[in-house]
């Protein structure tokens, strides 16, 4: 265990396997008076690979930035591991955040950081006294697990998209998240690329037992990723159930999105 | 308490007011963006390889831009000066009137200016950039306080290395002072400094440099300001960046009226 103050938040949430990872009740948020989410709820179990797809607009990486306290939601709760985020201060909702893994659509990599000084910043800022040695095991053991060990030294800047992703990926997994949101992680990539990214996230909730919250556009990625998949509309859940369930759905709002006629 | 603190550090969209109210609005927001920096500023964890990396960028790099503008400086007030002392026979008080000129406003005030162009701008672009790219979202999602690590930093470094800076350009600008003195006759280098030196007290030289860590305050933290505030999209990294420009230089001149004002107390 790298990062001390994770063995606190432990204790305090996320012991109880009946207590969802994150949960939202009646999210309402909106924009220069453009309701962009309207009353919705949402729950994502333990060890739950939850996928949530929509329109573009409809709200999804919103919702995500209401779940970890990142924006106010105008009313309704934002839950993670148990705890209402609206209630906590600034010191316990960081010790909420340390469980949780985000992985940016950009990737959000620190230009100024080598691909080595970026993965372990969050080790170092959050132990203080962590040894070298400790920092140059966990770094590689990440780069190993993402598949870039030979990354180590290199800028940011330097990277190609998928291999942004991937260190963005491993960045998270560093300090040992037991939830994980992905916003688009797809996007961007080849279809071969894209693939490994998908059964890299699959493989993490099957061998690391880390849930997921994935915004995605890409339905092949959400076939290999989720165990139930979400369809927003306006704001809402339109529709919910697993990929087949989804698949053969007559509703006229989600068929598209499983169409591959076109 | 701790919920106001909370509320600090998430972004939370407000309606457009209109023009008038969106100043006052935005100055609030300036005033608790500067008073969390007193709150931050001595409050472990420190951050020293980030503070060290600033201070060779807001310091070390701006050497030679300071150096050169205030040398000439100096020699451009000593040619301007000297046919006006002439004509009262006055030349010997040149040394004097040019070291006084220069450490007590010209120096500062030209060093500050500099600084607003060349620190403020690249903090309110760096941020700004940062902030677009989602990069400070990603350091509050791992618990990190971007906050402490980059704004706290940063202004540190520009109170520290502006005052220095405003030292060295106040030396070379004497230099170019004497050089410029060396061009219609022969004065020694010795006699030059000494005279020039002589008339200054603890009063000319204590104020300016106070005065100097106001103005690297001030550059730090519009600076940030504009680009930890910036908005979506590429525009608002340029605009951030040029706010940040206006605003600092601005404020320099701002100050140094009130810094005028409280010195003639004394």
């Amino acid at each position: 265990m790298f990062i001390e103050e994770k063995i606190d938040a432990k204790k305090d949430h996320g012991e109880s396997n009946q207590v969802p990872m994150a949960e939202a009740r009646e999210l309402c948020k909106s924009f220069d008076g453009q309701q962009v989410l309207n009353g919705l709820n949402l729950q994502v179990g333990r060890e739950e690979n939850l996928v949530l797809i929509g329109k573009s607009g409809a709200g999804k990486s919103v919702l995500f930035k209401c779940l970890v306290g990142l924006m106010r939601p105008d009313s309704g709760k934002a839950w993670l591991f148990g705890k209402d985020i609206s209630s906590l201060n600034y010191k316990d909702l960081n010790r909420i955040r340390l469980q949780v893994g985000f992985l940016f659509q950009g990737a959000a990599l620190y230009d100024s950081m080598t691909v080595g000084e970026n993965i372990a910043f969050p080790l170092r800022q959050h132990n203080r006294r962590i040894r070298e040695s400790e920092v140059k095991d966990a770094v590689q053991e990440v780069l190993e697990q993402v598949g870039l060990p030979e990354a180590v030294n290199r800028m940011s800047s330097e990277l190609s998209g998928g291999m942004r992703k991937r260190i963005g990926l491993a960045r998270t997994l560093v300090t040992h998240p037991e939830f994980m949101l992905y916003d688009e992680p797809t996007t961007g990539l080849d279809a071969v690329t894209a693939r490994e990214i998908s059964e890299l996230i699959r493989q993490l909730q099957q061998e690391k037992k880390i849930s997921s919250l994935v915004i995605t556009h890409d339905m092949a990625c959400a076939r290999i990723v989720s165990d139930r998949i979400a369809v927003l509309k306006e704001g809402s859940i339109r529709a919910e159930g697993t990929y087949e369930q989804l698949h053969a759905s007559e509703d006229d709002w989600v068929k598209p999105f499983f169409d591959t006629s076109f | 308490m701790e919920k106001n603190s909370l509320m600090n550090q998430i972004s939370v969209e407000k309606p457009r007011p209109s023009s008038i109210r969106n100043w006052f609005s935005q100055f609030g927001d300036f005033i608790s963006f500067s008073g969390r920096f007193f709150k931050d500023c001595l409050r472990p964890p420190y951050n020293h390889g980030e503070f060290f990396r600033q201070c060779i960028e807001t310091g070390y790099r701006s050497l030679p831009l300071v150096s050169l503008t205030g040398f000439i400086i100096g020699l451009v007030l000593t040619l301007q000066s000297r046919p006006s002392l002439a004509t009262f026979g006055a030349e010997s008080l040149l040394p004097g009137m040019v070291a006084t000129s220069i450490i007590r406003e010209i120096g500062p005030v030209i060093t500050a200016l500099i600084c607003a162009g060349k620190i403020g701008s690249a903090m309110g672009a760096e941020l700004g950039s940062m902030r677009v790219t989602e990069q400070i979202d990603a350091m509050e999602v791992s618990s990190i306080n971007p906050y402490k690590y980059l704004v706290v930093t940063r202004v540190w470094a520009a109170c520290l290395t502006v005052p220095a800076l405003v030292v060295f350009t106040d030396a070379i600008g004497l230099c170019g002072s004497y050089v410029a003195m060396n061009v219609h006759s022969h004065v020694e280098a010795r006699r030059f400094f000494s005279t020039a030196l002589s008339v200054l007290d603890f009063r000319d030289i204590f104020p300016a440099l106070i005065k100097s860590v106001v103005f690297g305050f001030f550059i730090g933290v519009i600076g940030c300001y504009r680009g930890y505030n910036a908005k979506s999209g590429t525009e608002s990294v340029g605009r951030a960046a040029n706010s940040a420009v206006v605003s600092a230089s601005l404020a320099v001149f701002i100050v140094d009226l009130i810094a005028v004002q409280i010195t003639d107390l004394f």
